[in-house]
C-alpha cells in the first residue's frame, strides 16, 4: 500500500512536470484569442479527490509555487489560493459516504469557480494589473469542461480509480 | 461508512491542521513579500528560472523543433503558390533596392557636406528564445543569453526587422523580454512622417495600442513607427512597425516583429539610456540629480 501510493505520488509530480514543460514551449508567442484549459489544475483535482491521502499539502504548495514562479505570475497568489481550494477538495472526498463522478465534478467546479474569483478578488484588492477577466473567465469554464476527461483519462489510462474503492481495498490488504 | 468517517477523522489531527495552516500562511507571506518588494523578489524568481530552464533545453529545444516540424511539413502544400507570391515579392524588392542604394549614396553625400554626426551603431548579442511565458498574465520570453554574456536590464531586443521588447529580468545564463505586447509594456514612439509622438502600450493583443497622440487628423494607417528615445528608456529610431486602425476606429500597431515565430532575437548594447543598479534603486527617488555615475543601492 505504501509503495503503491508513494508511486502514484511521484507519477502524479512527474505529470505536473511534463505540463509545465509543455506549457513553456515558445511555440506562439502571439497574445491568444482564446485559451486553452488549466489541464494542470484539472490534474491535480482529479488527484487530490481520487487520492486524498496520497496528495500531501506540502506538495501541493510547493508546485503550485514553482508554477507561480515559472509562468509569471504574481508568485503566491495563485498557489495560496489553489491550494486552499485543492485541500477543500480533498476534505470533501474524504467526507462523503457516497462520491459518484458527478458529485466529484461538482466539486471541482465549485472549485475552479472559487479559485477564479478568489484570484481575481485579491488581485483587484492589492492593485495588480492583471489581464482581462474574460480570458481568465474563459480559461475556467474550458477547465471544468475539460475535468470529464482528464478524469477518464487517468481512470483508464493511469488505473486512477475514486480513492474509496482502492483505499478500501488497500485497508482490507492492511488488515489482512 | 463508519470507514469514510474514520478516514476523515484521522485525516483531521491536530498536526495535519497545523500543517494546512503553516503551508497557507507561508504561501500568504510570500505573496505579501512579493507585493510589498517585488524587485528583490522578481529577481529571485529570475534566478530560479535562471537554474531550471536553461538546464531543460535538451529538452526543451527538439520538443519545438519537431512540433515546428509538423506545421511546417502542413504548410509544404502551398509551396508552390508561395513560391510564385515570393518571386514576384522578390521583383518588387529589387527595384526598391535599387532606390535605397541611391538613396543611401546621396544621404552619405549630404550628410558629409554637413559633417554631421548620428547615433553611432549599434552591437548586439543574439540569443535563441528558450521559452514561453506559459500564462496570460505576462507576454514574455526567455532568452538562452543572461549576465554572462554582458545582458543587462532595460536594454531593447529586436528581431532581424523590428523592436520586439526590451529585458526585463535577468538571471545569470537567461534573460527575459518582455514584449510589446505586454499589459505592462509602454514604449515613447514617434509617428513619422508627421513627427507626432506617442506611446505605444501593450494589452494583451497581437496589435498595442497608440495613447496619447495629439493629433489623430495627422496621421493615416501605414505611418511607419519608431521609438523616440524619450526617458532614455530605450535608444530613438528603432522600428516598431505600422499604423493601423483597429473595427473600433481606435489606432494601433501592426508590429514589425514577427511574433509568431520568434526564434532568434538581437538584444541591442544600449549604453546610453539610464542605468538602474540594485532593486532598491527601482523604489528610492534620485538622491543627487547632478550625479552622472549610476548610483548604488543603499541597502544591499
Amino acid at each position: 500500500m505504501g509503495l503503491k501510493s508513494l508511486t502514484y505520488s511521484i507519477l502524479f509530480v512527474l505529470i505536473v512536470f511534463v505540463l509545465i514543460f509543455v506549457k513553456i514551449l515558445p511555440l506562439n508567442t502571439v497574445p491568444k484569442e482564446w485559451t486553452a484549459p488549466d489541464v494542470l489544475l484539472c490534474v491535480t483535482l482529479v488527484w487530490c479527490l481520487r487520492r486524498p491521502l496520497g496528495t500531501s499539502i506540502i506538495l501541493l504548495g510547493v508546485l503550485f509555487l514553482l508554477q507561480d514562479i515559472i509562468f509569471q505570475r504574481p508568485i503566491g497568489l495563485f498557489a495560496v489560493v489553489a491550494t486552499l481550494m485543492c485541500e477543500w477538495s480533498k476534505r470533501q472526498a474524504l467526507r462523503a459516504e457516497e462520491f459518484p463522478f458527478f458529485i466529484e465534478w461538482m466539486t471541482a467546479a465549485v472549485a475552479v469557480i472559487a479559485i477564479f474569483i478568489l484570484v481575481q478578488v485579491i488581485a483587484s484588492l492589492s492593485l495588480i494589473a492583471t489581464p482581462s477577466m474574460r480570458i481568465f473567465a474563459k480559461e475556467s469554464v474550458f477547465t471544468i469542461l475539460a475535468y470529464p476527461f482528464v478524469a477518464l483519462l487517468c481512470r483508464y489510462g493511469l488505473g486512477l480509480r475514486t480513492h474509496q474503492v482502492t483505499e478500501f481495498e488497500a485497508s482490507l490488504g492492511q488488515e489482512s | 461508512m463508519a470507514q469514510n468517517t474514520t478516514q476523515y477523522d484521522d485525516y483531521l489531527t491536530p498536526i495535519r491542521r497545523l500543517l494546512v495552516w503553516m503551508v497557507l500562511l507561508f504561501l500568504i507571506a510570500v505573496f505579501v513579500l512579493w507585493r510589498i518588494d517585488n524587485p528583490r523578489v522578481e529577481r529571485f524568481r529570475a534566478v530560479i528560472i535562471d537554474a531550471i530552464i536553461p538546464n531543460m533545453n535538451w529538452a526543451i529545444a527538439p520538443a519545438t523543433t519537431a512540433v515546428n516540424l509538423v506545421r511546417d511539413f502542413k504548410s509544404y502544400a502551398e509551396v508552390i503558390e508561395q513560391n510564385q507570391e515570393l518571386r514576384r515579392e522578390l521583383q518588387r524588392m529589387k527595384s526598391w533596392k535599387e532606390a535605397a542604394i541611391q538613396l543611401e549614396q546621396e544621404n552619405a553625400r549630404l550628410l558629409e557636406l554637413n559633417n554631421l554626426k548620428l547615433n553611432p551603431k549599434f552591437t548586439f548579442v543574439s540569443g535563441i528564445v528558450i521559452a514561453d511565458s506559459g500564462s496570460p498574465f505576462s507576454q514574455s520570453v526567455l532568452l538562452n543569453v543572461g549576465e554572462r554574456d554582458g545582458i543587462v536590464d532595460g536594454w531593447p531586443a529586436m528581431d532581424g526587422l523590428g523592436l520586439v521588447g526590451r529585458i526585463a529580468g535577468i538571471g545569470s545564463t537567461s534573460s527575459r523580454v518582455m514584449l510589446l505586447t505586454d499589459a505592462s509594456s509602454r514604449v515613447p514612439i514617434v509617428v513619422q512622417p508627421s513627427g507626432q509622438e506617442a506611446l505605444v502600450s501593450g494589452d494583451n493583443t497581437l496589435n498595442p495600442l497608440i495613447e496619447f497622440l495629439k493629433d489623430t487628423s495627422l496621421v493615416r494607417p501605414g505611418d511607419r513607427i519608431v521609438t523616440s528615445g524619450r526617458g532614455g528608456t530605450l535608444p530613438p529610431d528603432l522600428l516598431i512597425g505600422q499604423l493601423v486602425l483597429d473595427p473600433h476606429k481606435r489606432l494601433r500597431v501592426k508590429l514589425a516583429a514577427d511574433y509568431e515565430r520568434l526564434k532568434f532575437v538581437r538584444v541591442l548594447r544600449d549604453q546610453s539610456g539610464e542605468k538602474i543598479l540594485g532593486a532598491g534603486n527601482l523604489l528610492l527617488p534620485k538622491l543627487k540629480d547632478s550625479s552622472p555615475k549610476p548610483t548604488h543601492p543603499l541597502v544591499d
